[in-house]
């Protein structure tokens, strides 16, 4: 009931507050790094982005290059 | 049974921990203690196994003395274990390893060789009746890394470090035992061995001997002092979560191998971690600064350093705090520009770089995806504030303004507000619910057993996945001991529940000696740490206080219940009228008489049958909100009020109303936020649902920052005396008797029935039980200032306060210190000063002096009016008479004495403003215009007698005096005098100048004055009154000529000879005391010209009244002065704990041959 509920009050707030109604367009088209609330978290923990860094990116076989 | 000895095995092993925390004992115990803790669980064992064989042979019953030894024994055993384990981790003790006997054909004499490199001490065990000069000849394995081609040490496939080894014997340099040393003095050699194999004794005593020790290689023996001292390189690994912020990162490192000087061995660390800051600018900073850093092996090379212990009394003992945590050194890791990286990540061979645990590396990824759910659908600050509460990023929150800061922006609420949200949080008593615990274990405990139970899934099958997603939990949000214990008693119910089918209260009793327990064999040092016994407390308080505290008010009914409301409402208002009302015997009278009054009152409607209320009774309030009503009473009394005295000396006496809201209403933002959270990584559908939840959640996370905004205001935030153990231990007796009450009132009363003539008897032996507790109560250890005139100078960092305690008892405060409204948004007033206070039991003051306008002085001084009740305010002539309306040119005619300076940089004379009178941009921030309005006459401070006198203080003034045991206590002003000249420093030269007298004993406490001023008083003032034997110099010695010191350098010296050495030659002290620090919150870009002027200006001061005798606060910390109207002794807080030394050491000859 509570999750009904929350979803459902969710809903009226995306509907009524305006950075919600903006990414929720965003989402639905696939553009979630242009809505307002992940522009506006761009300084919150940067270093979590949309897209996660995949582990082949970071793995490094041998020794550190300086 | 079983049950009852597990628990008080547990509770008794806490015992044992109390016991060596107050009784420590030698490190040479600790194998005694190790025996004796081996036999008594031999013996444990024993009885155990002879009551086994007893009941197979059919003996039921235990003899009461077979009984009584197996609980000694059990509790003995766990009062040792505890009291071991403690003593072991509070110290890293160096093993004995032979002697050197003078005399004998071969000295030396080793019993143990060490198993690996170290280092040695000698220690004088024995007077020598002449001096000693020996070197010790040994052999040494040096442990080196093979490098790989880029000169980086390489690691195996199995991810161990590779090494090669470099023997060599030689000779340690000559060492020299002087004969007059005392016993007991200690002799450490620089040069590492693997083992020892002779002495060279080039002259010594005929008998007598040294002992040698095996320096422990824990990482406490290869911390240096100071950060600039000799940098050390070890290879290890990066133990923790990075914490990110926007500068730096800081990161959790375990030593594996430390090479302690350049080109020499690598020794093996026996344990210890270090906390590393990250600067944003090194090479490589992305690799360590997100939550794939976690595993890494790394090296690293930067001087390492011990965390400053407290620099005043009362302060928050970082070093402590730390080593608490297993973190015995810290590091700064900054690059030079074109310098090597001082922390480089290092791969095994043919393999990619270490990931640490794997399930620590899942939980982490596991959060981050979280976050990322939380970073889409949640708007800034919110996210951060659900970040906190849910995933435990505390640190993400740090700072964060009010949600209705203007820094935000405008909203539909937008107010201004200058607090943070965790200062809000703080303040309104709602703090808790940053720190994750119980709550938020609970809460998710519900959250997944209700997802199950909707699955229609057993318990047995789930129980063990809520487990694990605790444990998950738990790792997220950094383990902290609130959330283990709360994991740890939440699983045992999980368990005992599903599998026992046990209830909550069975479960919970066992369940919280057991989490004790878990917490403290692992790190016994955890028993201080706040958020062990806050999270501890609040649970046995909600178990042990809440039903007799529901029964207590269940008897509320009609006119009862609505004259408990009033007696309620009452006092809530004086609180929020007032703190200093709500504390004043002016208000409580009162109250008290019109109580009775009441009581009479409902006593005459109850007999007449008039029903003011109707039926309406606590009783019949729905069961959730009557048992939160109760609990918060037993939370708030049982655990809050006294522990946030004893550990923050501060009470957010918001909390009990706020914690009604807040309470349900956190529940309803954690549950939506990891439901969020989780439901977000579904693909497709997720992140639509998740927008939905987290919508819903933005209201509810609006709302709360909302209740603590709106709760932060009318409540205080209020300072208390900081309580001594034996109050405490009094007011917990108290509590007991609450709690006990009824069984007690019946065991008295069955004794009393016995038989009459006893009556008599039991009700005086009550009597004097009570009066004894009473008496303990009053001459309990209180702080009581002694006849002395104690003075305390603050380590404020760049900044003034001083404590004055004279012979009658009086207190004045001198100054208050700085408060950082950016960067690190510092408060000495509230981080420093009061806690100071309360330390000292002291939460009123007789007089607060602000010498001059600087904001290193002033800033604080609105604080300490606002918490601090303050008889009298002493002004100098440019802030006496500020009021919260002048405006900026009114103010700057008024503290630069209608002659304005180019002196002044525009930006600082707003920031003055800004502190002293107000800024309009924040109306409700903290300023001494505003705090002296505030404290001026009104209804309610005359009521409280809490209103502020203010005192307009110019040259001959005398403050305070009086006169004890003969002696004349006096505090003078000295300047400003009206012909004070203004020069070019018009604000700084019109500043107070003290002395400070007792007897035959003074202080002469310079202010800000500068050079034209100190030549002013130096020829204007009579020489009887600058004699004193300490001078506080003038300006934190940072006095320059000109506004930029330049290469103006020749020009500060002449100013010095031309203006301080006459003041100097006059006043003759034979100490001069420095209140310095880092300037740069006031200097900004003036900071180097600032410190350049310190360090002459220091110096100059050594030359004329000799090295040892200038002190400062940047180095010695807080000083204490204290006089008996004769002599003085000067201390230092570095002396007290032990911190300071030389900072670097020179270069070692040892070298290994590369």
């Amino acid at each position: 009931m509570m999750m009904l509920g929350s979803l459902l009050f969710g809903l009226l707030v995306v509907l009524i507050h305006p950075d919600y109604r903006n990414t929720a367009r965003c989402m639905l088209r696939g553009k979630t790094e242009q809505a307002a609330i992940w522009l506006d978290n761009e300084n919150f923990y940067p270093e979590v982005t949309l897209a996660p860094a995949s582990a082949d990116q970071e793995e490094g076989a041998g020794y550190v290059e300086e | 049974m079983l049950k009852n000895r597990i628990i008080c095995f547990c509770y008794f092993y806490l015992v044992g921990i109390v016991i060596a925390k107050l009784l420590p004992v030698d490190s040479s115990w600790l194998t005694l203690i190790h025996v004796i803790t081996a036999v008594l669980f031999i013996g444990l064992a024993g009885y155990h196994i002879y009551r086994h064989y007893e009941k197979k042979a059919g003996y039921k019953y235990e003899l009461m003395s077979t009984r009584v030894l197996g609980w000694v024994l059990l509790l003995l055993a766990s009062m040792a274990l505890g009291h071991g384990r403690y003593t072991e981790s509070n110290m890293v003790p160096d093993n004995r390893m032979g002697s050197i006997t003078f005399g004998e054909s071969e000295p030396l004499k080793i019993d143990v060789q060490p198993d690996d490199t170290c280092r040695v001490r000698i220690r004088k065990t024995e007077p020598l009746d002449a001096d000693v000069r020996l070197k010790i000849r040994g052999e040494l394995k040096a442990r080196m890394p093979i490098l790989s081609e880029n000169g980086l040490p390489q690691m195996d496939s199995k991810g161990r470090w590779r090494f090669w080894i470099k023997e060599q014997n030689y000779a340690t340099g000559e060492l020299v035992i002087p004969k007059d040393d005392p016993v007991g003095t200690d002799y450490p050699l620089e040069e590492p061995f693997n083992r020892l194999t002779g002495v060279e004794v080039i002259e010594g005593p005929s008998s007598g001997g040294l002992t040698i020790y095996r320096i422990s290689n824990h990482l406490a023996s290869f911390v240096r002092l100071g950060m600039n001292s000799m940098p050390v390189t070890f290879l290890g690994k990066v133990s923790g979560d990075p914490w990110v912020y926007d500068f730096k990162t800081v990161l959790n490192l375990t030593p594996t191998y430390i090479q302690y000087r350049p080109n020499g061995p690598f020794f093996k660390v026996e344990g210890g971690n270090i906390r590393a800051n990250l600067d944003a600018k090194v090479d490589d900073y992305r690799r360590f600064a997100r939550s794939e850093g976690y595993g890494l092996d790394v090296m690293v090379t930067a001087p390492l350093f011990e965390a400053r212990p407290q620099a005043n009394p009362g302060d928050f003992d970082q070093r402590n705090y730390l080593r608490n945590n297993n973190i015995f050194g810290q590091m700064g890791l900054r690059q030079a520009r074109g310098g090597p990286a001082p922390i480089v990540a290092i791969a095994p061979e043919g393999k990619g770089f270490s990931r640490g645990h794997p399930l620590v590396r899942v939980s982490l990824k596991i959060r981050d995806d979280m976050l990322r759910v939380l970073k889409q659908t949640l708007p800034y600050p919110q996210s951060a504030m659900v970040a906190a509460v849910t995933l435990g990023l505390r640190y993400g929150l740090a700072n964060v303004p009010c949600v209705f800061s203007p820094e935000h922006g405008k909203s539909l609420l937008h107010q201004n507000c200058e607090l943070t949200i965790p200062q809000e949080f703080q303040y309104t008593g709602v703090g808790h619910v940053l720190a994750v615990s119980g709550l938020h274990v609970t809460i998710i405990t519900i959250l997944f057993m209700g997802v199950f139970a909707l699955l229609r899934l057993s318990k047995r099958v789930y129980v063990p996945f809520i487990v694990l997603a605790l444990i998950i939990f738990a790792i997220i949000t950094g383990a902290r001991p609130s959330t283990l214990r709360a994991v740890i008693m939440n699983s045992l119910f999980l368990l005992t529940w599903g599998y026992l089918n046990q209830g909550l209260v069975a479960s919970a009793l066992i369940g919280l000696p057991v989490a004790a327990f878990l917490i403290l064999i692992y790190n016994p040092m955890m028993v201080v740490d706040p958020s062990f016994t806050l999270s501890f407390g609040a649970i046995l308080a909600l178990v042990l206080i809440s039903p007799p505290c529901f029964k207590l008010l269940s008897l509320l009914r009609g006119n009862t219940f609505l004259a408990a409301i009033i007696m309620i409402a009452l006092p809530t208002f004086a609180l929020m009228a007032s703190w200093f009302l709500y504390t004043s015997l002016r208000f409580w009278i009162p109250f008290l008489i019109l109580c009775v009054l009441l009581c009479y009152a409902v006593r005459e409607l109850n007999r007449r049958k008039i029903k003011l209320f109707g039926d309406l009774a606590f009783a019949r309030i729905p069961v959730a909100v009557s048992g939160l009503l109760a609990s918060q009473f037993a939370i708030m009394w049982g655990m809050m009020a006294p522990l946030s005295a004893v550990y923050f000396c501060r009470w957010g006496s918001g909390g009990s109303y706020a914690n009604l809201i807040a309470l349900p209403l956190i529940g309803v933002v954690v549950q939506l936020g990891v439901l969020a959270g989780l439901i977000g990584q579904i693909p497709v559908i997720g992140p639509f649902l998740a927008l939905l939840m987290n919508a819903a959640n933005f209201v509810a996370a609006t709302g709360f920052c909302w209740l603590a905004h709106f709760f932060a205001k009318p409540f205080p935030y209020a300072l208390v005396r900081k309580i001594s153990p034996t109050h405490l231990l009094f007011y917990y007796l108290l509590m007991a008797v609450f709690v006990w009450h009824e069984p007690i009132w019946r065991w008295m009363k069955d004794q009393l029935k016995r038989k009459s003539w006893r009556k008599a008897w039991g009700y005086s032996g009550i009597a004097v039980v009570v009066l004894l507790l009473a008496g303990a109560f009053v001459t309990g250890p209180y702080y009581r200032h002694g006849d002395n005139l104690d003075i305390t100078m603050l380590a404020v960092n760049y900044g003034s306060a001083m404590l004055v305690e004279t012979p009658g008892d009086r207190k004045f405060l001198i100054d208050a210190g700085m408060v950082e409204h950016e960067r690190g948004r510092f408060n000495s007033a509230e981080r420093t000063v009061m806690p100071f206070c309360s330390f000292k039991h002291i939460t009123s003051l007789d007089g607060l002096i602000v010498m001059s306008p600087h904001l290193e002085r002033a800033a604080g001084a609105g604080y300490i009016l606002k918490y601090m009740g303050v008889d009298t305010l002493y002004l100098p002539p440019s802030l006496a008479g500020v009021t919260p309306d002048m405006t900026p040119d009114e103010f700057y005619a008024k503290i630069l004495g209608g002659s304005p300076s180019a002196e002044y940089d525009p930006v600082f004379l707003q920031a003055v403003y800004d502190d002293i009178i107000g800024s309009e941009m924040l109306p409700r921030q903290v300023s001494l215009a505003r705090a002296i309005r505030k404290a001026g006459p009104s209804f309610v401070n005359n009521w409280a007698g809490s209103v502020v006198k203010q005192k307009e203080v110019r040259a001959g003034d005398v403050l305070y005096e009086e006169i004890h045991n003969g002696k004349r206590f006096a505090i003078e002003a000295l300047s400003p005098s009206p012909d004070s000249p203004a020069g070019d420093f018009p604000m700084e030269n019109g500043s107070m100048v003290l002395r400070i007298s007792y007897g035959d004993f003074a202080v002469i406490v310079g202010g800000d004055l500068h050079f034209d001023g100190q030549k002013h008083l130096a020829d204007t003032c009579p020489p009887e009154k600058l004699a004193a034997q300490i001078l506080v110099a003038p300006h934190h010695g940072t006095a320059a000529p000109v506004a930029g010191f330049g290469d103006a350098k020749q020009s500060l010296l002449d100013e010095l000879d031309r203006a301080t050495a006459p003041l100097l030659a006059k006043i003759k002290p034979e100490k001069v005391l420095f209140d310095y620090g880092n300037p740069g919150s006031v200097y900004k870009a003036r900071t180097k010209e600032a410190r350049a002027a310190h360090e002459l200006t220091f110096r100059f001061m050594e030359d004329k009244v000799g090295e040892g005798s200038v002190k400062s606060t940047e180095r010695d910390m807080a000083l204490f002065v204290s006089s008996d109207g004769k002599g003085y002794t000067l201390e230092t807080q570095a002396q007290k704990v032990s911190f300071g030394g030389e900072d670097a050491e020179a270069v070692s000859s040892i070298e290994v041959g590369f």
